[in-house]
């Protein structure tokens, strides 16, 4: 039973539909990345999943139950999400609040709520700042301060929706090692963006334009695929770019290949 | 110079919190025309805190901003008779997600807005909106269209074109591609060059992204725990040794190819894929 499900799954805000006929599987523990450009419905998807939105077309199960009124609570519980914009979710007085709020809300015990608070800002590099407001913080400060809250609550599937988009490379590469860890640690991600390097180390990628999926493939396959990309408004990242190069000329040895996506890692 | 800032030092206080020294004697010139400057640094080392002393949003704890003819210090900030509006006209500050800031019920109305609020008649300001419009690369169809109604590219430039209205010499711009997808990102970004080429003001973006600070900065200014480590060519920069304690990424090319010299074990730097692949290949290329 995959941990998400969605059956012809429609949502328009006016007349344009966002979301389209969408159908799409997300199995426990799998890594998916999703692109695509502005407007093409990826926010939108996330927003119907935590029952932010509801679905006016189809359905969206989660772990074999249905989301609907009855549902949703308790669906929310496995989803923890992060938001773009960080502004928009610090609640907190200081850091180590903010970091608590999901907690207190969940009843977890005292002791555990320390030790979480704890790991976790250390997980996303907050802990020197657990007595700060977010008027001290930067932009990228708060967001990983609302990343740590979110995992604080040990939800089953964790969505990042253009997470990383405001943060500096240093942050950007330790989120990208977090969520390395998520996975390790058996947790499903779900990660929405227009930066193809968070593609790279996904299980399964989905490319949507328009609200609908334009395809569905392995890094490998979709990375490569400068129409399908162009098509998505995104950029060939620069070893997919050499790789083609290659390949026109007929040169791409399986070795430069191997090469050339090691390479991409390095991004 | 337009803008010199000296030995500019600025700390917030807050009560039962630790002072933040978020500028350490920064010293920095900018000129009224053809810079095209990046600011980068890592989150929390200042580049915020110092855009807003580019156009007297904010005063030095201590030191001075020379900002045209106007000296703000600490002590000259709260003298009343010195007035900041008219070098938040000369020097227009664009904050990070200006789109949320858009307000009126057509983007015409919208960019003619602060030209109208600096004195200007209705038609003259309607004018100064429309020359601004076409910079950033909208049409007049776009005039009686509601702001709310547009992509997100397509709000970033009117409010863009909000603060060319008011004719800036400097305009300072933070992360202003930031939540757009690579395509609008370059577009803005080609929009910036364009308007910098033909205008000839200068431009200040503040960016993470190395591969919009080689693809169109000319100078690049590192910021580093509130002091100013770096000022100079973006070449210069992505050479220097001490990139990584600055914690400064390279841009993606410079990193492929950087990995994969050294997978061949090349000596000579490289400039793109072909010439990695002529050294590869060796004499035969030549």
């Amino acid at each position: 039973m995959p941990l998400i499900e969605l059956q012809d799954v429609s949502f328009s805000y006016g007349k344009t539909p966002a979301i389209d006929q969408l159908s799409l599987t997300v199995e426990a523990g799998e890594w998916v990345t999703i692109v695509g450009p502005n407007g093409s419905g990826k926010s939108t998807l996330a927003k119907l999943l935590i029952g932010l939105l509801k679905t006016q077309q189809g359905t969206i199960q989660v772990a074999g139950e249905t989301l609907d009124e009855t549902t949703v609570q308790g669906i929310r519980e496995k989803i923890g999400i992060i938001f773009q914009n960080p502004d928009n979710q610090f609640v907190g007085v200081t850091v180590k609040d903010d970091i608590a709020f999901g907690l207190e809300n969940l009843s977890v015990p005292y002791e555990e709520m320390l030790k979480r608070i704890d790991h976790y800002s250390k997980a996303v590099g907050m802990d020197a700042y657990l007595d700060k407001e977010p008027s001290q913080l930067s932009g990228g400060q708060k967001q990983r301060v609302a990343i740590a809250g979110t995992l604080a609550m040990k939800p089953e599937l964790i969505i990042f929706d253009e997470a990383t988009s405001m943060l500096d490379p240093t942050g950007r590469q330790a989120m990208l090692e977090i969520m390395h860890a998520l996975k390790a640690s058996g947790k499903t991600i779900l990660s929405i963006t227009h930066d193809l390097k968070e593609a790279l180390p996904a299980d399964r990628v989905l490319v949507m334009h328009e609200g609908r999926l334009l395809k569905s493939g392995t890094p490998r396959d979709i990375l490569r695929d400068e129409p399908l990309l162009k098509k998505a408004r995104l950029t060939l990242l620069e070893p997919f770019k050499y790789m083609n190069q290659l390949a026109k000329k007929k040169q791409l040895t399986d070795e430069w290949e191997a090469l050339l996506w090691q390479s991409a890692f390095t991004l | 110079m337009a803008i010199r800032l000296h030995t500019v030092s600025h700390t917030y206080t807050a009560i039962n919190q630790p002072a933040v020294h978020a500028l350490k004697d920064v010293t920095l010139t900018i000129d009224a025309t053809d810079e095209f400057i990046a600011l980068v640094g890592e989150t929390g080392s200042g580049k915020s805190t110092l855009v807003q002393h580019l156009n007297a949003l904010m005063a030095p704890t201590s030191g001075t901003a020379e900002l045209f003819d106007v000296t703000i210090s600490a002590e000259s900030f709260k003298d009343k008779s010195i007035k900041k509006t008219p070098i938040r006209k000369r020097i227009g500050l664009v904050f990070q997600f200006p789109e949320y800031q858009l307000f009126e019920e057509s983007v015409l109305k919208d960019v003619a807005f602060a030209p109208k609020n600096f004195g200007l008649s209705q038609a003259d300001a309607e004018e100064k909106a429309k020359h601004a419009l076409s910079l950033v690369g909208l049409d007049d169809t776009y005039y009686a269209r509601s702001p709310f109604h547009l992509s997100g590219g397509e709000k970033k430039r009117v409010s863009i074109a909000g603060i060319l209205a008011m004719e800036p010499d400097i305009l300072v711009l933070d992360e202003p591609t930031s939540g757009l997808d690579p395509q609008s990102q370059k577009m803005l970004m080609d929009v910036f060059e364009s308007i910098q080429r033909t205008t000839h003001i200068s431009i200040v973006f503040i960016t993470h992204d190395m591969n919009w600070v080689e693809a169109y900065a000319k100078r690049v200014l590192v910021m580093q725990s509130g002091e100013l480590v770096f000022d100079g060519a973006p070449d210069a920069l992505f050479n220097h040794p001490e990139l990584s304690v600055w914690k400064m990424d390279l841009p993606d090319r410079k990193k492929v190819l950087n990995y994969l010299q050294s997978q061949f074990k090349l000596q000579t730097p490289m400039d793109d894929f072909t010439q990695l692949l002529n050294a590869i290949n060796g004499e035969g290329d030549q």
